[in-house]
């Protein structure tokens, strides 16, 4: 019995002792990776890092990371600029990248807030998970800030390498990147990710089973962004609400998008801050400038920029 | 809680050692422990049906027991009966109730007669069709005169309810169950190291070689008129592997897990893919299912005796029977079917028991006839197994008209990492087919250093490779 526990205690043990460092290798060189798993990790070393941070950020979902370009709003209004869209989430994440920056001494002085019709939209899918794996261990801030989602347990955030468990594609990718093969060109210049394709057809084929859509409100999310914008303006950060332009024969099918949009129009009113609405923009009335139904091509996201650092800079002007 | 989950990896070790530290020097405090630990484990999947659990317990306890103080052969009876048939009418209607009814109703519709049947939203109780066959076997043999009734409530318990075959098996028979329960265990080093790289071994082929078939036959199966021929084959093959990993690996990691406590299980498993033939094939696939079949059923309906047509009438009820304990679907029945048909020729041409060794026992390659064999046995489990897989009859036929007539032209590649995992587990299976599982005596020529890193690169490999996870296919029968 005891030369038993003995021998599983002497094969087990080297598989213990290695956990942390090989935790450390595989997680260290996933976050080089810039274009897998949503090329997000660019973004989280961002987050994490001990940079200097912009002075200008965008927020919101992947009609922000798509459409925004922080490059073009930073040549133009002599600033820097950050796009921490994160594609496929709604603003619960977005508060966490938010806050994550905050508590690391990373206050900008002005927040770009990206908002589409599921902004405030209950979710609990952790989409695109892998993005978080290799920040994980022992972050008590994200661990926190991913309650409610379904995806990980406890143990992920607490037990080394439980979370790379049947990861061979992400085990791969971090060995790729410890070898340095593969190509690994950055995307995403600060956040923005343009995609410069043509209109896929998807919506067309939607549209003809007339299927309508209701955007759920969550109240406890409504609180959480009102408080987030009191938050802002104690912090003296300038946040702007931008509705980017999305085709406008979706805007028809979804039933209660006025409702949405009178909240997000009284939510700005009631906090004093602006609210570039471009649902009625005559960029959403062609297919030319939009690759699917909510997200704009390259060519209509350059015009659609343009518009908007007028707007950012006749703001600041005034 | 699965065997493949981080649950099992906490609950092993503590009634490990609460068995052999703790209540080492009582069999009683230890046969009770195993049973509470069994219990708990049950537990894990769905409390309700713990009640279930305990009642066939008791009702089979305590039909012995009146069988064994029974008076008359008439009294004998009534109380053998009353077992059968409560443990066999409880699973028929968790089981076929449902079954039975859409049936009949399909049956009525077919003649233009519209009948609204009930049918009931059961859940089917984990492990259920094995526990009943645990309790019927005991019951039977003590109607048979083959063993005297268990008079330990705890004891008997255990014996239907100890947790590595509580919910797929082995079904064990109370004959070599019930002594090893109530004699002391002595723990024996080498048959733990041997249990653990058994249970190893079964994690291997769960997690990674099925798991990840599980991937591709999933979605071939889930969308058989959009894809190409080849993948049809291919997920068919696929559906084979998995099913034999799948169930082969619970049997192994249920056995390895049992040797810990110094118990030995039934044998489940015996490489059945190195099969010569269908008759070698069935002596070889979830053997303690077959040889209960054999003895409750076979035998009792005369079995070989009474001539070449009562052996043909008894070997087609025991596949039919066979398939329909898989489940209620007639696609099991047309399984069982079929492969009664495959083994009929070797029957009447008492060619059955040609092959009772081991494929190349004394070679490390097959000959190229006993190749051809094995292939050609392997293509008939294939076929047959595509009805076990499909949802109904309609698809099972759908699925194999596109095997030879395609609509559809998606094709899917298999991802290129099963390829090396695949040839893994086949190399493993070959050089392991004298033994009682792969991993029995593979490297035991290596220096320790490389057998050692094996190990390491097999563990690896689970946890690199493992699928997502899927519950056990059995665990739905």
């Amino acid at each position: 019995m005891k030369r038993y526990l003995i021998k599983i205690f002497w094969f087990i043990l080297p598989l213990i002792v290695l956990a942390y460092p090989l935790d450390w290798i595989i997680s260290t060189n996933l976050k080089k990776s810039n274009n897998f798993f949503g090329r997000e990790f660019p973004v989280w070393n961002e987050i994490y890092s001990d940079k200097t941070h912009a002075q200008t950020y965008i927020y919101g979902s992947s009609r922000a990371l798509i459409h925004i370009d922080p490059n073009l709003i930073a040549d133009s209004l002599q600033t820097s600029a950050f796009n921490f869209g994160v594609n496929g989430h709604n603003f619960k994440l977005q508060k966490l990248r938010h806050d994550l920056l905050l508590r690391r001494g990373k206050t900008p002085q002005m927040i770009i807030h990206s908002m589409d019709i599921f902004t405030l939209s209950p979710q609990t899918e952790l989409f695109n998970k892998e993005q978080f794996i290799p920040y994980m261990l022992h972050d008590d801030e994200l661990k926190k800030g991913l309650v409610g989602y379904e995806g990980f347990t406890a143990m992920d955030f607490e037990l080394p390498l439980i979370r790379y468990y049947s990861g061979y594609h992400i085990i791969r990718e971090s060995l790729t990147q410890f070898l340095g093969i593969g190509n690994n060109a950055e995307v995403r210049r600060n956040g923005f990710d343009p995609q410069d394709l043509e209109w896929d057809g998807n919506f067309d084929q939607i549209k003809r089973q007339k299927k309508m859509v209701v955007a759920e409100i969550d109240p406890g999310l409504v609180k959480s962004f009102k408080d987030y914008l009191i938050e802002c303006r104690k912090a003296n950060i300038e946040v702007v609400l931008v509705y980017t332009p999305e085709y406008y024969e979706f805007q028809k099918m979804v039933t209660n998008r006025k409702v949405v949009i009178d909240l997000y129009k009284s939510i700005a009113t009631q906090n004093d801050i602006r609210f570039f609405d471009y649902s009625n923009d005559t960029i959403t009335k062609s297919k030319k400038y939009f690759y699917n139904a909510t997200h704009m091509n390259l060519r209509g996201a350059k015009i659609f920029n343009q518009d908007l650092v007028q707007k950012l800079r006749l703001a600041t002007t005034n | 809680m699965l065997f493949n989950s981080f649950e099992y990896l906490i609950f092993l070790p503590i009634v490990f050692i609460l068995y052999w530290f703790v209540t080492r020097k009582s069999l009683r405090l230890q046969n009770l422990m195993l049973l509470a630990s069994s219990y708990f484990f049950y537990s894990c999947w769905d409390y309700r049906f713990l009640f279930l659990l305990i009642f066939s317990t008791l009702l089979d306890y305590g039909s012995g027991l009146k069988m064994a103080s029974a008076k008359t052969a008439a009294e004998k009876k009534f109380w053998f009966w009353l077992s059968v048939v409560i443990n066999v009418g409880v699973l028929a209607i968790f089981k076929y109730y449902n079954f039975f009814v859409e049936s009949f109703a399909a049956a009525l519709s077919s003649v233009g007669v519209q009948a609204n049947l009930w049918t009931l939203q059961l859940i089917l109780p984990i492990g259920i069709s094995f526990y009943t066959f645990h309790g019927l076997s005991y019951v039977i043999d003590i109607y048979n005169d083959k063993i005297t009734p268990e008079k330990d409530l705890v004891d008997y318990s255990l014996f239907v309810s100890f947790f590595p075959l509580l919910v797929a098996g082995p079904i064990e028979r109370a004959t070599h169950l019930l002594p090893q329960i109530k004699r002391k265990r002595v723990f024996n080093y080498n048959n733990a190291v041997d249990g653990t790289r058994q249970i190893l071994w079964g994690l291997f082929k769960k997690v990674v070689i099925a798991d990840n078939c599980a991937e591709y036959v999933n979605v071939v199966f889930g969308d058989s008129t959009g894809f190409s021929s080849s993948a049809h084959v291919v997920a068919a093959i696929l559906f084979t592997v998995q099913i034999y990993c799948d169930f082969s690996g619970y049997s192994d990691i249920a056995i390895g897990t049992a040797r810990l406590f110094g118990i030995d299980l039934l044998r489940n498993f015996a490489y059945p893919f190195f099969s010569r033939d269908i008759a070698e094939f069935w002596r070889r696939w979830h053997i303690s299912l077959t040889t209960w079949f054999r003895d409750y059923l076979y035998i009792p309906l005369g079995g070989s005796r009474g001539g070449l047509w009562m052996k043909i009438r008894n070997t087609f009820i025991i596949f039919l029977v066979s398939g329909f304990w898989h489940g209620a679907n007639w696609t099991f029945i047309v399984w069982g079917a079929l492969n009664a048909l495959y083994i009929m020729p070797s029957i009447i041409l008492k060619t059955h028991r040609n092959h009772l060794d081991v494929v190349a026992n004394h070679r490390i390659l097959p000959s190229v006839k006993e190749l051809f064999q094995m292939l050609i046995t392997f293509a008939l489990a294939v076929f047959a197994f595509t009805f076990f897989r499909a949802e109904s009859l309609s698809h099972a036929f759908s699925f194999i008209s596109e095997i030879f007539a395609a609509t559809g032209a998606k094709t899917r590649p298999i991802d290129l990492e099963l390829l090396p995992l695949l040839l893994l587990f086949i190399v493993a299976e070959w050089t392991g087919r004298r033994e009682r599982h792969a991993l029995q005596e593979l490297g035991h020529n290596w220096p320790k250093i490389f057998r050692l890193l094996f190990y390491y690169a097999l563990i690896a490999i689970i946890f690199i490779f493992a699928g997502s996870s899927k519950e056990f296919i059995y665990f739905q029968f």
